[in-house]
């Protein structure tokens, strides 16, 4: 090596450090939206509670129902597809491809860099959400709930990777922003009516809105291994997507 | 204006075929799936046991509904401002048309487009519900369409109006999936308001024209649908003059 030149690994991490604040600098507003949304929605969820006029249900129970199991896990759902997409299909629309293909990088680094930086604010999502519940408790006498909240953390932030990642694979296979994203969303309704209609049902763990809603009674790991396995899946094959394009 | 409408079809005719598609398939799933998904139900009293009864239930008021809604918001969403992020904006305000046109003919556009997919439960629940053995009244698809139509159409010009003020596609997406998640329920909260969310007032849940007993609409409830077209079309003229003041510039 002559004097002065930068180790590989060291430029590699500095690669990745630059494609990393792209995609953020891509994805910021997008982030922001959710944690404003997010926040509105476990704010709402705690402010429309029967259990504040005296219902029987403990407040534990009530916020996994409404929002651990429902209306904030719909939003989150969203936002884990929507802050996924995004790739280089969509720059070429806007004329940026060019640009970033310039770059010394491959395109599995981009993807790597691109779906590293979705699965991190869909975990940052899966705290906020987590945080917010647990803060809304605990200010309005519902006790803190500490305990539920790190588990269904763990539990959204892998789930929510495996939808970021599907969100990924379908803005790779579709130029169209709006009808990638609702390929998705109907794609993720096909799955959930599939696995209604079929054994399947009979395995918690190949439903996924099922492990998402879990760990109140504690935390399913081999399934959130399972999850965890079909997102590195899901990756492998936008890669295969990307490569195959590259020929 | 005829070539502007046909721009606005193209640009949102793979939406629009994906969400018929979608709303065909889900339609037909529930009628021929219908006594497997009946069984998992588990209703043991009138009218989640009847056949009008359990479509309302799986249909009208939950997934079917949920899917119209969000395909009005998506469907809503694009223009002006998209184009300048695509760089074909020059090319479209290079047309001798005034601008409100191109919203005008793209709002047109795409409540032809929801009330196309309005009429699709219309045609495939009774047809498909017939070819298994099952009846459900022409009269009931056709309100519940008048009331997505209504609804959806409302929800279309909301998401229009973000199109309008909101640049990044994505972002659009975001504030516009989630103004139409977050807001009804934030409205839910005013006292009177309750049962005004717009999934209840689509799926008749809660509301006058609907008879609980029977999961049936007891009318056609045209003004509840005319009242929703009017408040889509004051919202859609708000975002036509927004569009229409907006400086376009680098």
């Amino acid at each position: 090596m002559t004097a002065g030149a930068v180790p590989p690994t060291t430029r590699a991490t500095r690669a990745a450090a630059s494609l990393a604040y792209k995609a953020w600098c891509e994805t910021r507003v997008r982030l922001a939206v959710a944690v404003v949304a997010l926040g509105a929605a476990c704010g709402l969820v705690v402010a429309q509670g029967d259990w504040r006029l005296g219902h029987p249900m403990p407040f534990a129970r009530y916020v996994w129902s409404a929002a651990y199991n429902d209306s904030v896990k719909t939003a989150f759902i969203w936002l884990a597809v929507i802050l996924g997409t995004g790739s280089l299909r969509q720059e070429h629309a806007v004329g940026t491809a060019g640009f970033t293909l310039a770059l010394p990088v491959t395109r599995g680094q981009l993807l790597a860099v691109r779906a590293g930086v979705g699965l991190a604010e869909v975990a940052a999502l899966a705290v906020l959400a987590a945080v917010m519940i647990s803060g809304v408790s605990w200010a309005t006498g519902g006790g803190a709930l500490i305990g539920l909240s790190l588990r269904f953390v763990v539990a959204w932030a892998v789930c929510g990777g495996l939808l970021a990642s599907i969100g990924l694979l379908a803005s790779i296979a579709i130029a169209n922003e709006y009808v990638g994203w609702l390929v998705t969303i109907l794609a993720i309704m096909a799955y959930q009516v599939t696995v209604a209609l079929t054994p399947l049902r009979r395995i918690p763990a190949c439903d996924l809105f099922q492990i998402m809603a879990m760990p109140s009674a504690g935390l399913p790991i081999t399934a959130l291994l399972g999850v965890a396995a079909a997102t590195a899946g899901v990756l492998a094959i936008g890669h295969r997507w990307l490569r195959a394009r590259e020929r | 204006m005829l070539a502007l409408g046909w721009k606005a079809w193209r640009e949102s005719r793979a939406r629009f075929a994906l969400s018929a598609a979608a709303l065909a398939g889900l339609c037909l799933a529930l009628v021929v799936f219908q006594a497997e998904l009946r069984r998992l139900i588990g209703a043991t009293k009138p009218p989640a046991t009847t056949y009008v009864g359990y479509l309302h239930i799986r249909l009208y008021a939950s997934v079917g509904c949920a899917v119209f809604w969000l395909i009005a918001i998506v469907l809503g969403l694009g223009g002006l401002a998209r184009e300048r992020t695509h760089g074909t904006l020059g090319f479209t305000l290079a047309l001798p048309v005034p601008r409100s046109h191109h919203a005008i003919a793209r709002a047109a556009v795409g409540v032809l487009e929801l009330a196309a997919l309005a009429l699709v439960p219309v045609v495939v629940v009774p047809a498909a519900s017939w070819l298994v053995g099952e009846r459900y009244p022409w009269s009931q698809a056709v309100g519940f369409a008048a009331l997505w139509l209504g609804v959806g159409s409302v929800g279309f010009a909301v998401s229009f109006a973000i199109s309008v003020i909101v640049r990044s596609d994505y972002v659009a997406l975001a504030v516009a999936v989630l103004t139409m998640r977050l807001v009804p329920s934030a409205v839910a909260l005013i006292p009177g308001l309750e049962g005004w969310r717009p999934l209840d007032v689509m799926s008749g849940r809660g509301q006058s024209y609907f008879d609980p007993a029977t999961a049936m609409l007891t009318c056609v409830p045209w003004p509840v649908a005319a009242v929703a077209l009017v408040a889509a079309c004051a919202l859609i003229t708000i975002a036509v003059q927004l569009a229409r003041q907006e400086r376009f510039a680098g």
